[in-house]
């Protein structure tokens, strides 16, 4: 465990250090994460200013904080992307990181985290650019703060597990797009990253409680703006930690019958 | 009338190398009807709890995201294919080719590489339009369609320009697949009515990053929102957007020293 640790770190350090060189990437990288909260922002702030003020338990302030603190949780939580395993089992590029002795989910682990590290350092000073702008209304609650890092955390370690796990299904059909993208379409509305999940109808409301995806994101980014009770939390990280078993398991049934199925393409 | 022949030409060769790759035409539309699908859901969302959204009604925000749909697919299949070409062609050395050919470099680089099978999504937009234009019921006579015409071939050149400017930046920043998420993220913002963002966010995306604007001109055109002052404005930015474009990319052309042996 302890190896798979520091080649993790190993691998973060890496990262960081290349990301540096790439600072416009990242600078572009942080502009697509601010449009699309941007937009929702105005959205639903203008929603609700046109239905007086409030929307499933949001006023227009709140809104704006939800938005805010959305650019900070989809950071920490998201950016592994699927389409990058397709790409390398396709090329071949896999056959090498089969044969390191650390498992490959660590060394991407690390490459996601040194890339995360850099990022949150430039996003923010680009929050507060844009509390600035649009005044939200919110009150930190410390607790509820300290809380968030667990987590934040464990919505990551959900997140990215299950996508590997998806991922890897790659090995079948090199053409796991579409499947990616019904779990996008589905994730889109049932994680809290369109809106907040009380302003969906009843309906989608329940079928959001079956699916993790809002204890990937919804539960840590209502933890940051302290709209949780105490055992509220403690619920969602019972949730976040009962799913990740599940996920875990799903994950180590699908590589080993992977690797069984794999057939190396390229040298 | 020569570039047009040209264009066919590159066009049959697109639409050959296409038809090897059969299934990927319904893996493109079933891609496509579950984005816009998200995209109708999304906008179900917004009017179940309002009627409007900053003076839009559910049926002028559908004529929106028609628009959007049918523009993006242009982009994505005729002009974002070429762009991808461009920048790997800098990288890699291939672009020195396309240069000493006899034709205007901007020309060719611009209509070689085309992805015929994203157009299912103008088809999709267009149905979209047409559906959404009947449930309007408004009187669309000669002058509002040509007006319509008008707007959108202006979004389409905005944008074409645009991504050239962008591509042409990689003659001195490599690494390209963060340009092309970067646009599809400012290009969400076109979901919308230009008109709903706060006025330092209107005057960037109107001006800096025309996206917005490009899509909402024409939604416009087919709802009576045109005023005289956004069409001249619509002209206007396509005349500068395609001067800036083409003067900045004869500008990288001299700063680049190629990079073949």
């Amino acid at each position: 465990m302890k190896q798979l640790i520091n080649a993790t770190i190993a691998q973060t350090k890496i990262t960081i250090l290349a990301t540096f060189q790439y600072r416009v990437q990242e600078g572009i990288q942080l502009l697509g994460l601010l449009t699309e909260s941007v937009i929702y922002l105005v959205v639903w702030t203008t929603i609700a200013r046109a239905s007086g003020g409030e929307v499933g338990g949001y006023t227009e302030g709140e809104f704006a904080s939800y938005f805010i603190a959305w650019t900070f949780v989809r950071n920490a939580t998201t950016g592994w992307s699927p389409w990058g395993m397709e790409w390398r089992i396709r090329r071949g590029e896999f056959n090498a990181l089969l044969l390191r002795p650390v498992h490959p989910y660590w060394t991407d682990m690390g490459d996601m985290l040194g890339g995360k590290a850099i990022q949150t350092i430039t996003l923010i000073p680009t929050m507060a650019l844009l509390v600035l702008a649009f005044r939200p209304e919110f009150t930190l609650v410390p607790w509820s703060l300290i809380a968030l890092i667990p987590a934040l955390l464990l919505a990551f370690l959900l997140r990215y597990t299950l996508m590997y796990a998806l991922a890897v299904t790659a090995f079948w059909t090199t053409r796991v797009t579409a499947l990616f993208e019904m779990w996008y379409a589905v994730e889109f509305f049932t994680s809290g990253r369109v809106a907040p999940l009380s302003v969906l109808p009843a309906w989608a409301q329940s079928i959001a409680g079956v699916l993790p995806f809002q204890w990937m994101f919804y539960f840590p980014l209502e933890l940051l703006l302290g709209r949780l009770t105490q055992q509220q939390a403690l619920q969602g990280f019972l949730m976040q930690g009962l799913w990740l078993i599940g996920i875990i398991v799903l994950m180590r049934v699908i590589w080993r019958a992977a690797i069984r199925q794999y057939g190396a393409v390229g040298g | 009338m020569r570039y047009l022949r040209l264009f066919g030409t590159y066009l049959r060769l697109s639409m050959l190398n296409e038809m090897q790759y059969r299934a990927n035409l319904f893996l493109q539309l079933f891609t496509s009807v579950l984005s816009l699908g998200n995209g109708l859901a999304g906008l179900a969302l917004v009017f179940y709890h309002t009627q409007s959204l900053a003076g839009w009604g559910p049926t002028e925000l559908l004529v929106v995201v028609a628009v959007y749909t049918l523009i993006a697919g242009w982009i994505r299949a005729m002009v974002q294919p070429n762009m991808w070409r461009i920048m790997e062609g800098i990288q890699e050395g291939a672009l020195d080719h396309t240069l000493t050919k006899p034709e205007d470099a901007q020309v060719l680089v611009s209509m070689t590489n085309f992805e015929l099978w994203k157009l299912v999504d103008v088809l999709l937009g267009s149905g979209l339009l047409v559906y959404s234009v009947a449930r309007l019921g408004a009187q669309i006579g000669l002058v509002e369609a040509l007006l319509f015409a008008l707007m959108l071939t202006c979004g389409g050149l905005i944008l074409y320009s645009l991504w050239l400017a962008v591509t042409t930046t990689s003659f001195w920043v490599v690494r390209m697949w963060a340009i092309f998420e970067f646009f599809d993220r400012m290009y969400q913002a076109g979901r919308y009515p230009v008109g709903i963002y706060p006025s330092w966010l209107r005057l960037i995306l109107t001006f800096i990053v025309p996206v917005a604007f490009a899509v909402t001109a024409p939604a416009e055109a087919l709802t009576a929102r045109l005023t005289p002052q956004t069409l001249a404005l619509a002209v206007g930015l396509t005349v500068f957007a395609l001067a800036g474009s083409r003067l900045f990319w004869k500008f990288g052309l001299r700063h680049y020293s190629g990079a073949s042996a």
